[in-house]
């Protein structure tokens, strides 16, 4: 079958043109009409050749990355026991917070409770040239502090999980937005011709905080932007597997009925949705293959699945960083990877301790892994969750054990690779921990950065609905410059 | 910068709203001229009607694009944001004197208005927009403003917010072709545009198209040949009228309705936990299927609780209100939830209804429409007074049960029969019998003595340490960890690891789960006696225990056993002052557990309560008091009372489970004292500002008619009024749709200011109008629609379609168009034959793949696939999980129902083809649907096809296909004989039986034949 060219949204593309057509008189954006032209990012890749001239003017700015894997901590990472050091907490282990900080704020579990202060347990080290301050239970991400950028001054206006990911992930607390990562597939399209743009890839199990689709949802960009979700455990792309009985030879010959047919539909009617949907069941084809083949983590060397720890055919982080750049080398635009597990509200040094050894590891070695490959330099890695954890204690008070309950005025993020200053430390905190003190960072700010550094001016990359022109920002976002390099 | 309070959409914390710019820097025609006709864009922005250089310039069609594009977000109705005391959208407020003193506007005079001059000026610091805001108009821009003012500067009302009125039918050059009236209008647009009307469609694609627009499913091939062979004039309206009257019709509608309502079967927020909503998307069903009249069918849904002696059905109609989100996250804020419920009600019946965006005033007044804010929480108000709390599971009051089938006449049973056992029990209890009352004094005796062996010592507070790890269970038993020596609170243990810690939660009397596996804990406390006596301990452990008291072992049992009380009695002597007891309880893997208690009767707290009674002294007690007595010594110790309360308390609990079984359904209800309604300022709910009471926003609309209520009901009966500008316009929009794929007016979910203009102005009028004048007969509007000539064209695409009218919005053609999900999946379903037709009733699971809900939900969150029935019902009753939409579902469009969803998309993704390909629901389909081939289609090849593609496309191959399939056959044959395990294989997809009378190597081919039909292009759209 001639296969040339037929990319994984060229059929989204096609049906799109409706909506394009419909929409080009309203003005969107440039950069979106042009991924509806042509799948591939244009002035992005050399190879984008004729029609780059048109499309650089399309980008707002030369592009510093191409690519974004967002490793998100769901349940809300303690920033106060991995990056932001606080030894006052510890000084004033036990005792009350002072009221000036807390009086009056909002506070999720710990409502009518005592406000005691609680210090880590874990042990601060400065690391490298830049001497960031991380803590004993991150050893592997600590070794590559000089290669990031860590935002110690991130807060939100969301105090609770479902609003505070969804604040993160679509620039808003309520339903119905887009997803960062349909945002960037609907205005950059896919670099690979067989792939989607958005991709996810969870791990954890059990009473971790529940992952929501509509995190990773289109909202009201077309259905085709929503991150396809590829799994580690299961079928990998669902429906991507023949049914036993079917073998590929037969599926050939079935489809290629199906294409004869539909082309004298074609011939008959004249509808060129009808010549959209051959091609999409000619990449679904492909992606019968290719799916498999990329998910199939077995067939790295020894030494790379060693360094992420990964675990072939199991469902892991660790096998989904490893998934991450194997997405990231076929030029997947939006990675997001989700691990469940950082919600602690009790008994947190052990429960910490556990989720740190799950996730420390294979983060620093996909960093290491992109590094070496030369593609963290065009590519964007982000780390964090979705809010903060108090500086006050929750549960549990004993024989060393503490919990801390949701935090919304404070929290840690990092970011490293393209375009990312290296080895700096943004923002600062007070000295409990409480409320951000330098260089304040909103989740719309950091939506603004990760836009920039893919070359789109988010004021400017907006979508008509309801008569009104919505963008990721919402109505804010300022550029964190202090993490540009 | 750190804003003090939320990052809400407003200016005035600093931050402007800057959504409500269009950016500029996109000239988008300019980008892509060579890319696109100019012509497409022209005809698909406004359907041709642009400003052209002749005719009188128009403001609706003209300058308020401009204006509100350009001036509106400080000129506009937005007091709070209006700069210079500049009104641009109202004629009084643009053409009064300015604080400067000049005139922005002055009617036919453009030398002396002000605008002009600033729009045009070069200078920067003077021109207007300023030069910060990045925009500028044009110089035909402002030639239309010219033209406009020197014509004498006429403001009209926005067109929606203008009643419709009947407008005149159009005239017409082709006489032959309009059948209804609604073919006029669209007829002379057409001739306008020199593009000629479609023929009719063939017969079968019209009774496909039929099937499928009035029912949701394909045509049998019965039906079609019915219709084919009916040569009378009426054979199309008769078939009309057969799909019309059918109970598939109001499933059909039912979809659509779903979306708007956001029905839904979970919760939607955080846990996502299932409710019980399924009654109301049978009501939407019924209604459809009765013909409720519209304006019923909104009355019912807005205020069917508030109507006089409201029916069952009605209440449960109202649950259109209670279909929104709702959470049970630990720690969220109550208020803040409750808010997020009313406004969620507000902003779906804006957008439901008024095709508005009212949402935009819950921050700051509308920008571009007539809503202020205060006039939001008007609307609020009406919302506002549901007994609800903020954060509640099923059954979350409001709420009726509803019985089905028997369970009205059986609770009505089990509640007779209870009350006649009562009345006999009561008898019993009441009956004179001094005997009885005399040997009650002795129980009481009995009770206080009791009570006494529980006091006299004190018990302190446990401590525990461990777990205590160890190879095995025995292990642990045997192992001297160190506390048997020496139960030391300050000692640890385990190199330091393990210590005494205090566990002040733990209580006596019932079983209390421990850590560890294979492994031992001690559990220390003192207990201090007044004196030396004797105590009996009540014990239970998980697994093995050991008990020593005062450093002597009283008690060790290496056992594998369940916790549960009493298991183990000892009897110890208390020494006066403190005694020291130690507990080993030893685990043998799985549950960990102990039980203590120094009273036998710890968990029965009727006989702790009784005790008490029995120590108070006869003089005192109350009438309640002694009559709690009394009872409780008759049922306990008199036989014959015994067991009638026993018979009794089991029918209270027939009664209750019965009770129980009965699905509930959230509804509306108002407060008797409704809670007051605030502004919340920048729309912060924690920011209460003045207090509001109900009203509808009236400074654009009409205000109710209706004296002495401001309910919901009121509300309702304002919508339906026969002066409303919107309601009938936004209804007749969204049925439209249904029939020709895009709406009248695009932005069906927006008939503000900023949403398109219709395509067809006078159509919609007119359509809107006769939609009222028939009593809001719904299925009357349809068939008016459907037998027009305009619905009945061939939707074959002509090349002059593509060039002058690629979106069809001139309906020079009929639609064609993917069906949406739930028809993907029921059109398989049917032709196969495995659909089972049966209306209403819970939500079901069909096929799903394993593992979705577990990887990301919490635990115990498990997807139990359905059985039977279950499989094959129609797509609309799949549970609606939100969070994670059944993947068939989702892959075809559908939206999740978080919010309100107006119109859903028509996309075509490799996705969708691996579901039809794979996903077992349609492979399974493929196979039966290969069985229906031999059993109904002949035994020849030719006869086989035949029947297949009239079964699945209403129509016989025509001989290219028949080709085509014939060497799909062959081939996949030839496969299939070479390889018997694959074809065995295949034939156990899905839950349906096989047959045995056929060759299984020949029903796996022709199952491939059968996947190549269900996934052709023609199967899944509707032409």
């Amino acid at each position: 079958m001639n296969s040339h060219l037929i990319s994984f949204d060229a059929a989204c593309a096609r049906m799109t043109r409706r909506h394009f057509f419909n929409r080009a008189a309203r003005g969107i954006g440039v950069a979106a009409l042009t991924s509806l032209m042509r799948s591939s990012a244009i002035g992005l890749t050399p190879a984008a050749s004729a029609n780059s001239a048109r499309a650089l003017t399309s980008l707002h700015f030369e592009p510093k990355a191409k690519r974004v894997i967002y490793l998100f901590q769901s349940g809300a990472p303690s920033q106060l026991d991995l990056f932001d050091y606080k030894p006052k907490l510890t000084e004033m282990n036990g005792k009350p917070m002072p009221e000036s900080l807390t009086k009056g704020q909002r506070i999720a579990q710990l409502m009518g409770q005592p406000l005691n202060c609680v210090g880590s347990k874990f042990k601060f080290t400065k690391h490298g040239g830049s001497g960031a301050e991380i803590s004993e239970l991150l050893p592997n991400i600590a070794s590559i502090s000089d290669d990031i950028a860590i935002i110690k001054s991130m807060h939100t206006e969301a105090i609770n999980h479902d609003p505070g990911v969804t604040l993160m992930q679509t620039g808003h607390q309520q339903a119905g937005r887009p997803a960062m990562g349909a945002w960037i597939s609907y205005g950059l399209g896919s670099e690979n011709e067989q792939l989607p743009a958005f991709v996810v890839l969870a791990s954890g199990f059990g009473n971790d905080q529940p992952l929501l689709s509509r995190y990773w949802g289109s909202g009201f960009l077309p259905t085709g932007h929503q991150g396809v979700e590829f799994r580690s455990g299961g079928e990998p792309v669902l429906f991507v597997n023949n049914p036993s009985g079917i073998s590929s030879k037969v599926r050939r010959r079935l489809l290629d009925g199906v294409r004869d047919l539909n082309q004298i539909k074609l011939g008959d009617v004249g509808d060129p949705e009808i010549a959209t949907r051959i091609e999409s069941y000619e990449m679904a084809y492909r992606m019968q293959t290719s799916v498999p083949e990329l998910m199939d983590i077995a067939k790295e060397p020894k030494q790379i699945i060693d360094a992420y720890g990964a675990e072939p055919g199991k469902s892991s982080y660790a096998n989904n960083c490893l998934l991450a750049r194997r997405l990231a080398e076929r030029g997947v635009r939006f990675i997001q990877l989700y691990h469940r597990g950082w919600d602690h509200h009790n008994n947190l040094p052990a429960d910490i301790t556990n989720t740190s050894r799950l996730v420390d590891r294979p983060t620093a070695a996909l960093f290491k892994d992109l590094k070496q490959r030369g593609l963290l330099e065009d590519t964007l890695v982000i780390w964090g969750g979705e809010f903060g954890r108090t500086p006050m204690n929750q549960g549990d008070s004993t024989n060393g054990n503490y919990g801390r309950d949701h935090h919304m005025k404070a929290f840690s993020i990092w970011m490293a690779g393209a375009g990312i200053k290296k080895g700096v430390s943004i923002g600062a905190t007070d000295e409990f921990g409480y409320n951000v003190v330098e260089d304040p960072i909103h989740a719309n700010d950091f939506q603004a950065t990760v836009m920039h550094l893919l070359g789109i001016r988010h004021t400017d990359f907006t979508y008509r609905f309801q008569g009104r022109d919505y963008r990721l920002t919402d109505i804010g976002g300022e550029l964190i410059k202090g993490v540009l390099a | 910068m750190l804003p003090e309070s939320e990052n809400f959409c407003d200016g005035s914390l600093g931050r402007e709203c800057l959504l409500w710019r269009r950016r500029p820097g996109f000239n988008v025609a300019a980008t892509l001229g060579g890319l696109i006709p100019l012509a497409i864009l022209m005809v698909s922005a406004s359907a041709g009607q642009g400003a052209g250089s002749h005719g009188k310039v128009s403001y609706n069609r003209d300058v308020r694009p401009i204006f509100a594009d350009n001036c509106y977000n400080c000129h506009g109705p937005d007091t709070a944001k209006r700069k210079a005391g500049l009104r641009l959208d109202e004629r009084a407020g643009a053409t009064s004197k300015l604080e400067s003193g000049h005139f922005a506007i002055v009617p036919g005079d453009p030398a002396k208005s002000r605008l002009l001059h600033l729009t045009a000026t070069e200078d920067s610091d003077d021109r207007m927009p300023p030069a910060k805001t990045g925009r500028r108009l044009n110089k035909t821009q402002i030639d239309t403003l010219t033209r406009w003012i020197q014509e004498g500067a006429e403001w009209e009302a926005h067109w929606a917010y203008v009643p419709p009125e009947r407008p005149p039918v159009p005239a017409v050059k082709n006489e032959a072709w309009p059948r209804k009236q609604i073919d006029r209008f669209v007829l002379a647009r057409l001739e306008q545009e020199k593009l000629p009307p479609s023929p009719e469609a063939d017969r079968h694609t019209l009774a496909r198209r039929l099937s499928f627009d009035l029912t949701g499913l394909p045509p049998t091939a019965e039906e079609v040949d019915r219709f084919l062979s009916d040569k009378s004039p009426e054979a199309y309206e008769k078939l009309l009228d057969k799909l019309l009257a059918s109970e598939q019709f109001g499933e059909r509608m039912a979809i659509q309705w779903l979306d708007l309502a956001r029905f839904a079967d979970s919760d939607g927020y955080h846990a996502d936990i299932q409710r019980s909503m399924w009654q109301y998307r049978d009501y939407v069903i019924g209604a459809f299927n009765k013909n409720l009249p519209f304006d019923r069918f909104v009355v019912e849904q807005l205020a069917g609780d508030l109507l006089e002696k409201p029916t069952l059905e009605q209440r449960i109609a109202t649950a259109f209100n209670r279909n929104g989100m709702s959470s049970t996250e630990g720690g969220a804020d109550p208020d803040e939830y409750m808010n997020k419920y009313v406004t969620d009600r507000v902003n779906t019946f804006g957008t439901v209804f008024l095709g508005s965006t009212i949402q935009c005033a819950e921050c700051h007044n509308h920008k571009y429409d007539p809503f202020t804010q205060r006039e939001y929480y008007e609307l609020y108000d009406f919302f506002n007074r549901v007994p609800e709390k903020g954060l509640d599971a099923d059954p979350a009051p409001p709420f009726v049960k509803v019985p089905v089938g028997r369970q009205a006449a059986m609770l009505e049973k089990a509640r007779h029969e209870a009350s006649a056992k009562a009345a006999e029990h009561k008898t019993q209890i009441d009956l004179a019998r001094p005997e009885w009352d005399q040997a009650q004094i002795l129980w009481e005796e009995r009770l206080r003595n009791a009570a006494a062996a529980t006091e006299g010592f004190k018990l302190g507070e446990w401590s525990s340490v461990g777990p205590f790890e160890a190879g095995s269970g025995g292990e642990a038993f045997k192992t001297e960890f160190g506390p048997e020596t020496d139960a030391d609170a300050s000692r640890t243990y385990a190199d330091g690891k393990l210590k005494w810690k205090k566990q002040p939660k733990w209580k006596d009397g019932k079983p209390q789960e421990l850590n560890g596996s294979n492994a031992a804990t001690y559990l220390f406390r003192t207990i201090t006696a007044e004196s030396q006596k004797p105590l009996v301990l009540y014990l239970g452990s998980d697994d093995a225990l050991r008990v020593w008291l005062n450093g002597k072992e009283v008690i060790s049992k290496d056992i594998n056993r369940g916790v549960a009380a009493n298991q183990d009695t000892v009897e110890v002597t208390l020494e006066a002052g403190h005694n020291r007891l130690l507990l080993k309880v030893v685990n043998y893997g799985g549950a960990y557990a102990y039980y203590f208690s120094t009273d036998k009767e710890a968990g029965d707290e009727k006989i702790i309560k009784l005790r008490e009674l029995a120590k108070i002294s006869q003089e005192k007690r109350k009438p309640e008091q002694l009559a709690e007595l009394k009872q409780a010594y008759r049922e306990r110790e008199i036989p014959e009372i015994k067991k009638l309360a026993e018979e009794l308390a089991a029918l209270r609990k027939q009664e209750s489970d019965i009770d129980k079984s009965i699905a509930t359904i959230r509804v509306m209800e108002d407060m008797p004292k409704p809670r007051e309604s605030y502004i919340r300022v920048r729309g912060d709910y924690r920011t209460k500002g003045e207090v509001v009471s109900a009203g509808v926003p009236t400074s654009a609309l009409p205000p109710m008619q209706a004296v002495g209520r401001t309910n919901r009901l009121a509300l309702a009966e304002w919508l339906v009024q026969r002066n409303h500008p919107l309601t009938s316009r936004v209804a007749v929009n969204r049925f439209w749709a249904l029939f020709f794929q895009r709406p009248i007016v695009n932005t069906a979910n927006e008939f503000g200011t900023q949403g398109e203009p219709p395509s067809h102005p006078e159509l919609l009028d007119y359509l809107a109008r006769e939609f009222v004048d028939s009593g809001w007969n719904v299925k009357g509007f349809i068939k008016e629609v459907l037998m027009s000539a305009t619905y009945r064209q061939s939707s074959k695409v002509r090349p002059d379609h593509i060039t002058k009218d690629p979106e069809n919005r001139l309906m020079a053609r009929g639609a064609r168009f993917r069906l949406p999900a739930e028809m993907v999946r029921d059109n398989a379903l049917a032709i196969s034959g495995l659909l089972v037709e049966k209306i209403g009733g819970p939500s079901v699971r069909p096929y799903q793949p394993p593992g979705l809900w577990e990887e990301k939900m919490f635990a115990g969150n498990k997807y139990e696939l359905g059985s039977g029935d279950e499989l094959y019902r129609r797509s609309l009753y799949t549970l609606w999980k939100r969070s994670i939409l059944n993947p068939t579902m989702q892959t075809f469009d559908a939206p999740d129902r978080a919010i309100c969803s107006v119109s859903r998309p028509t996309t075509c993704t490799p996705l969708q083809a691996l579901v039809t390909m794979n996903d077992v629901t349609f492979v399974e389909a493929a196979r039966v649907f290969a069985q229906r081939i031999f059993r109904e289609g002949g035994s020849d090849t030719a006869s086989r096809l035949k029947f297949a593609l009239r079964a699945a496309l209403g129509r016989p191959p025509g001989p290219h296909e028949e080709k085509i399939l014939e060497g799909v056959l062959s081939d996949v044959r030839r496969s299939y004989a070479a390889d018997e395990t694959a074809a065995g294989d295949i034939l156990k997809l899905g839950r349906a039986s096989v047959s045995g009378q056929f060759d299984r190597g020949e029903l796996a081919a022709w199952t491939g034949v059968a996947n190549v039909i269900l996934n052709l292009d023609e199967t899944v759209t509707r032409e």
